[in-house]
Parts: C-alpha cells; structure tokens; sequence
C-alpha cells in the first residue's frame, strides 16, 4: 500500500551516517535526562530545541525523538535499580522492577524492561505507519470550526481523564491558554496582557515555561525529598541478556495486550503514564498469579513498559497527523515544529512528505539503537546516579539556566523560569497537573484563531460547531468527556489505586 | 501556620482567583465583544480568565470544606531550610549572570555551592566550576556557535 513506498522513501532519508549518529547522541543525551531528577523528557527536549535552529528540520526532530526514547528508557532504569521512578511513565515499573532487582535478578529486570519497551515502542511505530496516512487524509476535510472541536477535544480529555481535581486542571489550563494570549495578537495586531512590560511583547515562550515548571520545579522537589540513591547494583552480562530475551516470547499475551492499551491510550489524551498503569491493574486482574504481582513477577515488569512505550510512539500520531499533541513532551516537540516553520498537521503530509516519513522511518532506527545502547549503557548510568545529590543538583542548574538563556538570549528570561519554578513545585505539591499547561501554551493560540476563523466564517454565529454531523460528533465526544468527572464522583473507586495521571512523559 | 496543605491550598487558590482578574482586566481593555471582523482581540482571553476565576473558587472552596482534612505540612518542617537555600542559591547564581556574565557565573556558583552543601575539597570544587564554564563556553561559542551573555569581565579579556 501507498504508506509502504512512502516508509521506504523515508528510510532513504533517514538513513544517513549524519543521522544514524545524531539518533545515538540523541539517545545518549535522552537516556541522561530519564535517569537525572530535574532532566525529565519535556525539559531536555525543551533545553535541546533552541540547539537545533541551525540544523535543518530532519536532523532536528530525528535528535529531539532519539532523546525521548533515550529519556523514556532512562526512567526505567533507576525505577528498577533505584525504587525512584526517573519519568512518571516509570512508576508502575517500580512496583515490579525493583522487587525482583533487589533478588538479584537485575539484570533479568532491566533486559525484560528494555526489550518490551523496545517492542511497544516498535509495536506504537507501526500503528502510526499504517494509521498516519488515513488520519491525514481524514483531517484534509477539516475546516476551522473542526479544528476547534478536535482541539476542544484534547483539552476536554485532559480535564475528564485527569483523576485529580478537574477544576485544578480547569485553572492549569486557563493559565496556559492565557500565558500563550501574551504578546502581539496576530490578528488585530494589539497587544495582549503585556501592562506595559516590555520584555512581554514578544510573548512568553512555552520553552521558557517547560524548562521553568519541569526543571526548577522537579529540581526543588527532589531537594526537598532528600534525594539519596542507594541502589541495587546492575552488571549486566551478555548471556544474562540472552537468556532473559528467549524468554519474553512466554509472554506474548502481555506484549500484545499491553501495546494495544498503550496505543489507544497514547492516541487519545491519556498519555504514557496512564497506558502504564492501566496496563498493569489490567495484567495482574487477567494473570492466573495475582499475588506475585508486587514481588517481582515478570509481567508485572513487561506491562507497563511495553504500554508506556507504545502509548509514548503513539501520542506523536495525532501530533503529526492532526496538530494535536497527546502528551506534554509531544507539545513541546510540536512547538518546535511550528518554531522550525512546519505546521503540522494534514498539510503537513502533502507539502512535507520526506520530513514527515524520514521521522517515521528514524522511529523505526532510533528505537532499536535505543534498546541496545541501553543495555549496554546501564551501569554507566547507574554509577552516574551514586554522585551525590548536592553535586549533581547545581550542575543541573547550571544546564536549565544555560537552557534558558539560549532561547532568545533575554535575561529577563532566567528570572521568568524561577518564578515558573516556584509554581511548578507548588503546584506538584498541590496536585494541579502541569501537563495542560503546557498543552494550553503550545495549542493556544492555534486554538484561538481555529476559533475565530470558524466565528467570521459563520457571521458570530455559534451554531456553526453544529453545522455538520462530523463537527457535532466531536464536539459530543468533547462534552462527554467534560462530564466524566460528574460519573467519578457518583461511582466509588474500588481498592486498585487511581492512576496519577500526571501525563508529564 | 502558614505552613499547612490547607493554608497553601487556599493560597494558591486566591492567587490563582487573583490571576484570572488580572487576566479579565487586561483584556477588557481590547473590548470584548464583537465587531465586524469577528471576536475583538480581548474576548477569548477574557472567558479564559473568567475560567480561571471560577476553577480557583471552586478549588477555594473544596479546600475549605477539607480543611479538617487537609492539616498535614505542605513541607516537612526540616526540609524547609534545605529547600529554601537551594532555591536563594539560584537567585544569587541569576543575579551573578546578570551582573557578570554566564560563565564567570558558572564559575562562582558552582564551587561556592559545592564547597558549602557537598562539602567538596576546595581544590575541587574550583576546577569543577572552572571545567563546567570552560565545557560550556566551549560548546556554545564554538559547537553551536550560539553566543551567550559574557558580562563586563570577560569583555575586558576582548571575549564578547
């Protein structure tokens, strides 16, 4: 089929010894940022972004989704080795992974992680292979007031799936969209919410935020939890590796199973964190075994990953195909895009097709080079993590102020990425959900002008989301989605513990 | 006192509300209602203040109602201090590279915090800092080629 030729053009362009290297810096960078607190994967993507405006937009996004699944298999690492979840997607892998590392089997924990994260990643890859070209083509028909829904859509999801309080995500959201209001107005060229402030006419940029919010913030709370990493050491040993990898094939059902969770959940807005946890409550209802899950059962380490990774690969779909990021780091990738002067979306696939099928195919490369590169890596990493916190702490400063300032070289800035820092601890202390922020930021004013183009369109007239069974479904699904809240709060949750769904991956 | 999950969760409420006024006033000033072009530039920014105004009442008042439950420390009064000079330490550090420039800032924050927390011998915690502005001038003058604030000191070397 047509996707097929077109993967092939993809992989011509990929397969370059610029790019094959730039994937294993990528993953090498990413792999430091899952494993260092303060480093997750929006931040390092945040930080790398201003770095690749001179590179052309391939070798670009090829570096910036080599760090993601560098950073995403960094996390297991230390929730194995260390009971500390590196990325919030790792979390469920610590309730298995380090049980069976502490028995001495750590090896066995981390191949099995890293293999079934290689295959849901693989397994995510493919969906978007296949589905991309159709969701494309779907979206063409999409006028502006469609484009409203879908976005209205995502953000709904957000507010519904969140298993916090709706309302702190409400506010979140509401502080991204007006975050991104800042600054010249494209349309009436006014300027919006600046009181007068120079340094806010040119906006505040949503890297400045991420950097601010996911950085700073993370590094203040790791400082206040007294960071101490005394781990379970790691060696591991070829035929430890080998031994593990023939027997992963036993769980096949768990592969599979957990992919398609992690590819469903990684499409809609539920993002990697909870395709993990839903992956594992499902596992262990469904095992013959459910007592061993929480003492090192096996599945209990291939579920979650194989869904966290496969949801990771999928959220990057809908970001591609209709401009609608499923998960934060995707939004900062997204922004990126559209920095780099490509818009993505439907478009996107008919004027851009060498860059959009070079990612795909790099995908394919990058995961692969990623499961290898951390398997051998992994001692390296783990010893990295025994340098005290107090040493390591400040040299992630200096990297997220550095990162700061090579955004547009303002000062202003650095003290705009404190003061982000100081909400982002708070707000992490308060369980308002950082994510749709910076959803809201990236997305905001997309959504804005879907808005208004769809208003003029339709004379001020509020029908036209109405206008047409495609639009009314959506805007349905959307509504829908606002109301699942009302359902939790009549239902009691049973005793399987409610997913923090903080969607941070 | 102020130290309570309840006393932060009603504070950030209120400054969240405070927000979202701030948000509501500053966009009336672009109108919003319609004209002939469609909305005015004020009105989508004013219903998402009005969004965020409602979200923080109605957080403000799920705090109240939990107040009973909600005594615990926001943070663990040990932790207070340790928290708290982190984050001084990195406002002196951003004062440093406004004044100074990043890399003398680099080098002056680094041993300075490592010599006092991480209790690191001086020798080397001056050649970390040292190596962290060198590794770091190096890569951005020269690998990215992307030119960073220098500051006075190193203008005087002829670097800008």
């Amino acid at each position: 089929m047509g996707n097929f030729q077109s993967l092939m053009d993809g992989f011509s362009v990929a397969l370059t010894y610029q790019h094959v290297f730039i994937m294993v810096a990528g993953v090498l960078l990413g792999l430091v940022v899952g494993v260092l607190p303060g480093l997750g994967a929006p931040n390092g993507v945040s930080l790398l972004l201003p770095l690749t405006f001179t590179m052309d937009p391939v070798s670009a996004i090829i570096l910036l989704t080599s760090m993601y699944w560098g950073a995403l298999f960094g996390g297991s690492t230390t929730s194995i080795l260390f009971n500390i979840p590196g990325e919030p997607s790792s979390v469920a892998t610590t309730f298995d992974g380090y049980p069976m590392a502490q028995s001495g089997q750590a090896g066995r924990a981390l191949t099995l992680a890293f293999a079934s994260a290689g295959f849901g990643a693989l397994a995510g890859v493919l969906v978007i292979t296949l589905l991309s070209g159709w969701m494309a083509g779907f979206a063409m028909k999409f006028g502006p007031a469609e484009f409203f829904a879908v976005y209205f859509i995502a953000f709904a999801g957000f507010i519904g799936m969140s298993s916090g309080a709706p309302f702190k995500t409400v506010v979140s959201m509401g502080l991204g969209f007006a975050l991104a209001a800042v600054g010249m107005d494209t349309v009436s060229g006014a300027s919006r919410l600046t009181f007068e402030f120079d340094n806010l006419i040119g906006g505040i940029s949503f890297l400045i935020a991420v950097i601010g919010l996911f950085g700073f913030g993370e590094l203040l709370l790791t400082i206040e939890e007294g960071a101490r990493f005394q781990g379970v050491r790691a060696k591991l040993r070829l035929r430890d590796i080998m031994a593990t990898l023939v027997e992963l094939p036993r769980y096949w059902k768990d592969l599979l199973r957990s992919s398609a969770i992690g590819c469903w959940m990684g499409i809609t807005p539920g993002g990697p964190t909870a395709a993990s946890f839903m992956s594992y409550g499902i596992a262990r209802r469904m095992s013959g075994n459910r007592d061993s899950f929480g003492k090192g059962a096996p599945q209990g380490i291939v579920s979650p990953e194989t869904a966290d990774h496969s949801a990771g690969s999928c959220a990057l779909l809908p970001m591609l195909a209709l401009g609608i990021p499923g998960s934060a780091t995707a939004a900062v990738m997204m922004g990126g895009l559209m920095i780099w002067g490509l818009s993505p979306g439907p478009m996107l696939f008919v004027e851009r097709p060498d860059f959009v099928w070079g990612l795909i195919a790099s995908m394919y490369m990058g995961n692969v080079i990623a499961v290898v590169l951390v398997l051998a890596t992994v001692p390296f990493f783990a010893a990295m993590l025994r340098i005290p916190f107090n040493i390591i702490g400040p040299i992630i400063v200096v990297v997220c102020l550095t990162g700061a300032l090579t955004v547009a070289n303002k000062e202003f800035d650095i003290y705009m990425a404190l003061a982000f820092g100081v909400i982002g601890y708070v707000f992490k202390k308060l369980d308002y959900p950082l994510a749709p922020l910076v959803l809201a930021m990236v997305l905001g004013d997309k959504a804005e002008d879907a808005f208004r183009q769809a208003m003029i369109a339709s004379d001020g007239s509020m029908s036209v989301f109405w206008s047409n069974s495609l639009v009314t479904t959506m805007m349905l699904v959307g509504l829908g989605l606002l109301s699942l809240p009302l359902f939790g709060l009549l239902r009691r949750r049973k005793a399987a513990p409610a997913p923090m769904v903080e969607q941070s991956a | 006192m102020f130290n309570t999950r309840f006393a932060m969760e009603a504070a950030t409420a209120l400054f969240t509300a405070l927000l979202g006024l701030v948000i509501c006033v500053g966009s009336a000033r672009h109108g919003i209602s319609w004209n002939e072009q469609g909305p005015e530039a004020g009105f989508f920014p004013f219903y998402i203040g009005c969004m965020v105004l409602i979200g923080s009442a109605v957080n403000l008042a799920q705090a109240v109602l939990a107040r009973r439950r909600l005594t615990g420390h926001f943070i663990e009064s040990g932790r207070v201090r340790d928290v708290a000079a982190f984050f001084a330490a990195i406002v002196v550090f951003a004062v440093l590279v406004s004044l100074l420039g990043l890399y003398v800032g680099i080098a002056l924050y680094l041993p300075a915090v490592t010599l006092w927390k991480a209790r690191l011998r001086p020798a080397r915690a001056v050649l970390l800092g040292l190596g962290a502005a060198l590794f770091f001038y190096v890569c951005f003058e020269y690998a990215f080629k992307l030119p960073l604030p220098k500051g006075p000191l190193l203008n005087l070397f002829g670097l800008y």
